[in-house]
């Protein structure tokens, strides 16, 4: 958690700024009795009464003597009194401070009254205001320049739209979720991904805010005639030692109207001990509440009882299909070019569709604007190296990523089975911005990543994803601006074996897909909100090319059908105020399906459960056919009622479908698990959630509470028949199974933003159960009766706490518990084929011993001078500090006849390591 | 830049493990019943074994005698097999024609009746070949075949190994019982008095082992119907391959609905344990409870020829297999008492040292399966046996 501050003073003088703008602090009562006193006796005497500095040049008072008595009168009325006809002049600011001065004014704020009539800040018509050359001044956190926007003429406009973008003063990178906001009365806006706000504001003088995490805060008087633009550069918070801590978001838990969001930073994420010190960013999203993994080896998480293949995960609004490397055990997001990550797990915005249970997004860092600069980073298994710098100053810049592994070294030590193992992966990023006007923007973003493993095995894996996306950003004016973004997401993987030549054989899938986004987004005004837009995305899948490998091979090629199929979405929503307590999102998505030929697909008979010998007939569908349409309407609906500034309840009803499935009957995500689109025979998911959350912010916002609960419903939930052969199958839904799930939680979340010590403490309960009791459909799971999922893990709780010692030392440790995943245990034995062999029965009815981690990080920091060439810190912790061996999974196997059960952990150690990080320019 | 070269790896200790796990569970004792075996429709006798499902935490095979096994035809004929050893239910040459189908009937002792499908016999190409090969870490048997009508697709097969035994130590003495003022008291004497051998009956044997994993095939995927598919692998030093060594494999075709059965168990039982296996399964056979539909079964029969091959490997065809008995001798000196406390415990092999005229000093003693080689099999040579 990298430190976004103001100072505690800046907290207290945003409350004397309020109050001395209504002229209450500067009209506190004074009694003076003057006769021809000098300068420092009257600024004295003051000074002594009320708790203000008064700051001159005594050169030039040295002559100068006042004669005034006073009692109980007001400071302003005093200064005016004494100081106006001598051409005197005194100006407050908003630090308790009054600077006087002779014959002319500074800019700083004055009383109202004062300021309207003596102003010497240039009141020619302006539209736009940049602030392109920040000073590193404290000075200019507190803007003294009062900015004009709009045309003093035009007078009838009583709602003011202001847009603008919110920089790094810095690297030029825009500023994604900073606020924006006036105090009174209290209307706010975030920036966006682009650092692009808009905020609608009543016609006059205000004060903007602007708070960004890691950022010194802003203030800008303002004065609006009618809409413009304001951009804006801020300046990062480094090196004030003495600081109090407040996070930019410190209402927005309270305010934001959607639900379920969580939003991780990256320097939070990297705060986080993790495994090797490889800073993961699907690991730390499994420390949030209501979010799990079925265990170490796997990358796949769950949210709100969805499975693995449920999340969307975008990366820069490219589809990930496989988030890890290293069969799991880190995530495929190098966390040098990752800027932001957002978990939406029950208000999903009605421009996101296509999976039921979350989707989380990840933004980019946008490259460095002024210099090259870059980092990198050294650890026991991985490496990465980051680059980034201007293309044209101040216009374009380039980040370039990448990472590499050398890890075969760690298979010495893993499980007797796993020692002539091999596991190699990379992934390069490259993401450029292009700024081409004030109005226009391009952002290229592209992703190639692989991953080639053998577990002890002569069958090799590999994987690979590759994504490149080409974005513009469209502002037509202050209230309506877009984004046009094209795509292309590849995932494909490959398994092969030479063990028996005669048997040589490899196996390819992979699934393709091209998509295409238009997002509008209309600020109506300060009520209404509107975005809509439309998604298409046309998908290609190859489930499986089963080929000879080597001359002696006698494999008899085999292609599975290719798969095609067009998924399109049209939507609109409304952010809606309907009051400044109570907001509504209201959104629809019409999403629509269409499967496409070519393709032979069974016909099968109805009433019966679907095996080979149900198939009626088969049709053919030529290329392009449109052979079947699933869609529908899918409502997003979310409410927030705010009781008071640090209490609000939120409400929300979300209906989601999903067309593309992947089919495991492994617990783990594993990387050999197919993806499958909907086709006649295999229905698409689609889930609906009821959500509702109370949201409770204590001791100055500095302690975030908040209770969410839901209830989930999915239909055509598709789970595996027993011994289901997934992989190669030609008619796959003979071996799959529709299932209805239901899954409901509470989740608890604390969290202390601030001071030394903070971090946060989630708890979830959950379940997520499933159910097969529909004879037609085919064999009934556990008699039909609810089973748990895979990952049904009632009991979660995570801690994560950090405590600075200093700027440069902090230590962080977080802990885990939950209860045990579902497994099918044995009931019995038998003996076949000469051995004793387990009689499984019920489903998941069993659960392996719950888990226990914790994990010790201490982050050092290099020295803090801010024109060193290199800045190092280094990550120092502990992964499993306790060494408890937690089960991976427990299994029976018979060996020699008889039978065993094992409990196999893939951690069975306290695992330390080390990480260098350096930065660079 | 120098510090980017700096790296540091701390060692990792040991990452993961694997443990014994016991389970929680009290498993009720089900008491399914679980039917083995292939319905011979070639030449040579058809055997169905019985037996029960048990208890987690009773591994024991429990079999289920005195039922009723007979194989009837859909042209009405019937056969009956006829219990052997407990469980163990056969008949002769059944003379199936392969036209017709078939199916199993049992009627157990409970008075439950359970039937197979009926399925049409199937005919099994024979073994084209047993070959093997040595490397560094043991020696690999395979089994080669094909089958030029292309009918049959799936395979399974079984083996019994047997090989010759010699005990590592001969016995030329034993224990001699006689009665003392303290008790009984053993010493030593020559097991042959007259010509001075050792025990012969215990010296060679002829240990057997069946196959204890599911060992199947398919040439589905293959564009030839040719298999040479890894059967057996011994490990160097074993002591199988100590003397001479012999294996039969038999080999089964398999209907495609026993092979995804076997396949199934295989799965369930034996390829358990990686991060990725699959998630155990029921299992639902083609033998069905008539009394009571909702009471599993457990087995899949098929009707199908067996065909047989043998090969021999002999220790001398072999390059350093190094067999290295694990036992040893321990030397006791030649004193009643000493004597009679390894009475029961340990089997005299032979003198060890002596004095000049011919008296032991001590002897030497091992332990009984070190001696005695009916410990690991029959001392009765096969009749295939060279």
């Amino acid at each position: 958690m990298r430190i976004y501050s103001i100072s505690l003073l800046l907290l207290f003088v945003l409350f004397f700024f309020n109050t001395s703008y209504s002229q209450s602090d500067s009209s506190k009562l004074v009694d003076i009795n003057c006769n021809k006193c000098s300068i420092q006796d009257l600024t004295k005497q003051i000074e002594d009464q009320i708790r203000i500095h008064i700051y001159y040049d005594s050169s030039m008072f040295l002559q100068k003597t006042f004669t005034y008595v006073a009692k109980s009168e007001p400071l302003n009325k005093v200064l005016n009194q004494l100081l106006s006809s001598e051409l005197i002049y005194s100006n407050f600011d908003n630090q308790n401070n009054i600077f006087l001065t002779r014959n002319k004014t500074i800019s700083l704020l004055l009383p109202d009254s004062y300021f309207m009539n003596n102003a010497s800040v240039t009141a020619s018509s302006i539209n736009t205001i940049d602030d392109e050359d920040p000073s590193y001044s404290k000075e200019a956190l507190v803007d003294k320049t009062l900015y004009e926007i709009g045309d003093k003429n035009i007078k009838n406009q009583k709602s003011i739209v202001v847009g603008g973008i919110i920089k790094d003063a810095k690297t030029g990178q825009p500023l994604a979720g900073a606020n924006v906001y006036i105090e009174n009365p209290r209307i706010g806006a975030t920036t966006d991904q682009f650092g692009a706000f808009t905020i609608s504001l009543p016609r006059g003088k205000h004060i903007l805010n602007i708070q960004s995490i890691g950022m010194r805060d802003i203030k800008r008087q303002i004065v609006l005639y009618s809409d413009g633009k304001m951009n804006v550069n801020m300046i990062e918070s480094i090196q004030s030692l003495k600081r109090v801590t407040v996070s930019s978001k410190k209402l927005s838990n309270i305010r934001g109207s959607q639900m379920g969001v969580q939003k991780i930073d990256i320097k939070t994420i990297k705060q986080i001990p993790m495994l090797f010190g490889e800073a993961d960013i699907i690991r730390a999203i499994t420390t949030l509440p209501g979010v799990k993994t079925v265990g170490e080896a796997s990358t796949g998480f769950n949210v709100r009882g969805g499975s693995a293949d449920q999340n969307l995960i975008l990366f820069n609004d490219a589809t990930m299909y496989n988030p890890s490397h290293f069969f799991g055990l880190f995530s495929a997001f190098n966390p040098e070019v990752v800027n932001s990550v957002e978990l939406y797990k029950s208000s999903i915005p009605a421009k996101y569709g296509g999976r039921l249970s979350s989707v989380l997004d990840i933004n980019s860092k946008e490259g460095n604007k002024k210099e090259i600069t870059g980092s990198a980073g050294i650890g026991p298994l991985t490496s990465r190296l980051n680059i980034e710098g201007p293309l044209v100053k101040d216009k374009s810049s380039f980040i370039l990523g990448g990472r590499t592994t050398y890890s075969n070294w760690l298979f010495k030590y893993l499980p007797e089975d796993y020692k002539n193992s091999a596991a190699n992966f990379y992934d390069i990023n490259l993401i450029t911005t292009h700024e081409l006007d004030k109005n226009n923007s391009l952002y290229f973003t592209a992703y190639i990543s692989n991953d080639k493993f053998n577990l002890n095995s002569d069958t090799t894996y590999s994987y690979g994803n590759k994504n490149v996306s080409l974005k513009w950003k469209h502002t037509y004016n202050a209230k309506l601006n877009s984004v046009i973004s094209a795509g292309l997401d590849q995932y494909n993987y490959e398994i092969g074996s030479q063990k028996l030549p005669l048997n040589a054989y490899k196996l390819a899938f992979n699934i393709q897909q091209s998509n295409f986004k238009a997002h509008f987004n209309y600020f109506y005004n300060n009520k209404h909100s509107f975005d809509f837009g439309i998604n298409a995305i046309l998908y290609k899948l190859n489930p499986g090319d089963y080929d000879s490998n080597g001359s002696e091979s006698l494999i008899k090629p085999d292609h599975l059908q290719s798969e095609q199929g067009l998924e399109s979405a049209l939507y609109f929503s409304d952010h809606y105020t309907v009051t400044p307590k109570l907001k509504i999102d209201a959104g629809i998505r019409m999403s629509m399906f269409n499967v496409m030929g070519p393709g032979d697909f069974n016909v099968y008979a109805n009433g019966v459960p679907r095996t080979e010998s149900s198939v009626i007939s088969t049709s053919h569908y030529d290329n392009g056919k449109i052979i079947k349409t699933y869609g529908g309407p899918e409502v997003r609906l979310g409410f927030r009622y705010v009781f008071d500034e640090t209490f609000s309840l939120k409400g929300g009803f979300n209906t989601q479908r999903q067309y593309i499935h992947s089919l495991s009957n492994t617990t783990a995500m594993a990387p050999t698990d197919i993806w499958k689109l909907s086709d006649p025979n295999i229905k698409p998911q689609i889930g609906s959630q009821f959500s509702l959350g109370l949201y409770k912010n204590l001791r100055s916002n500095t302690i975030e509470t908040s209770v969410e609960v839901y209830y989930k419903d999915i239909k055509n939930y598709l789970d595996y028949k027993s011994g289901a052969v997934l992989v190669m199958n030609h008619h796959i839904e003979t071996d799959v199974i529709g299932t209805k799930g239901k899954a409901y939680g509470v989740e608890l979340l604390l969290k202390k933003v601030t001071g030394k010590l903070n971090g946060w403490l989630s708890y979830t309960w959950s379940r997520i159960l499933l159910q097969q009791n529909d004879l037609n459909v085919g064999e009934l799971i556990n008699n039909g009766n609810p089973y748990p999922a895979n990952y049904d893990k009632p009991n979660d709780i995570t801690v994560v706490t950090n405590y600075k010692f200093s700027h440069r030392v902090s230590i962080t440790l977080n802990a885990n518990y939950s209860t045990g995943r579902p497994i099918t245990l044995p009931v019995g034995l038998f003996n076949y084929a000469g051995s004793m062999r387990t009689l499984y029965a019920a489903r998941n009815a069993y659960r392996i011993p719950d888990y226990f981690r914790t994990d010790f990080a201490m982050n050092i920091e290099g020295n803090h001078k801010v024109k060193q060439l290199f800045h190092n810190s280094w990550s120092i912790g502990v992964y499993n500090l306790t060494g408890r061996k937690n089960p991976y999974s427990v299994y029976y196997v018979s060996e020699n006849g008889q039978v065993n059960g094992y409990k196999l952990s893939i951690f069975g150690n306290a695992i330390p390591y080390i990480n260098l990080n350096i930065r660079f320019k | 830049m120098k510090k980017l070269i700096t790296s540091l790896f701390i060692l990792l200790a040991f990452l993961g493990c694997k443990e014994k796990y016991i389970s929680p569970v009290v498993s009720p004792n089900l008491g399914y019943l679980v039917v083995e075996g292939t319905i011979n429709s070639g030449t040579g006798a058809t055997e169905i074994v019985l037996k029960r499902t048990v208890a987690l935490d009773n591994p024991m095979i429990v079999y289920e005698a005195g039922a009723i096994v007979s194989i009837n035809g859909e042209d009405n004929s019937i056969a009956y097999l006829t219990e052997g050893n407990i469980g163990n239910y056969t008949s002769s040459n059944l003379n199936l024609q392969n036209s017709k189908k078939y199916r199993l009937n049992i009627l157990t002792k409970d008075g439950k009746i359970y039937q197979s499908d009926y399925t049409n016999p199937q005919t099994t190409p024979a073994i084209d070949s047993l070959s093997w090969r040595q490397d560094p870490n043991g020696l690999q048997i395979y089994v080669n075949t094909h089958d030029a009508t292309g009918l049959t697709k799936y395979y399974q097969w079984d083996y019994t190994e047997t090989w010759e035994y010699h005990s590592p130590y001969q016995q030329y003495l034993e224990y001699n019982q006689f009665n003392t003022s303290l008790g009984i008291k053993y010493n030593l004497v020559p097991f042959d008095p007259i010509l001075g051998r050792f025990n012969t009956a215990i010296y060679k044997c002829w240990p057997t082992e069946n196959s204890s994993s599911i060992l199947l095939g398919s040439t589905i995927t293959l564009s030839d119907n040719k298999i040479l598919l890894p059967l057996n692998y011994i490990t160097v030093g074993s002591v199988k391959l100590g003397k001479l060594y012999s294996i039969k494999t038999r080999q089964y075709s398999l209907s495609e609905g026993k092979y995804n059965y076997l396949q199934k168990i295989k799965k369930n039982t034996e390829g358990t344990g990686s991060v990725f296996d699959a998630q155990p399964s029921e299992l639902v056979g083609n033998i069905h409870c008539t009394t009571n539909a909702s009471e599993p079964v457990i087995g899949y029969i098929d009707i199908s020829t067996i065909q047989e091959n043998r090969i021999f490997i002999d220790n001398s065809q072999l390059s350093n297999w190094n067999y290295i008995s694990p036992c040893n001798q321990e030397e006791v000196l030649n004193n009643t008492d000493a004597i009679s406390m390894k009475y029961g415990q340990l089997t005299p092999t032979n003198i060890a040292k002596s004095t000049p005229f011919g008296t032991a000093i001590s002897y030497y003693f091992a332990m009984p399966n070190c001696v005695d080689c009916t410990f690991f099999g029959t001392n009765i040579k096969p009749p295939f046996w060279p």
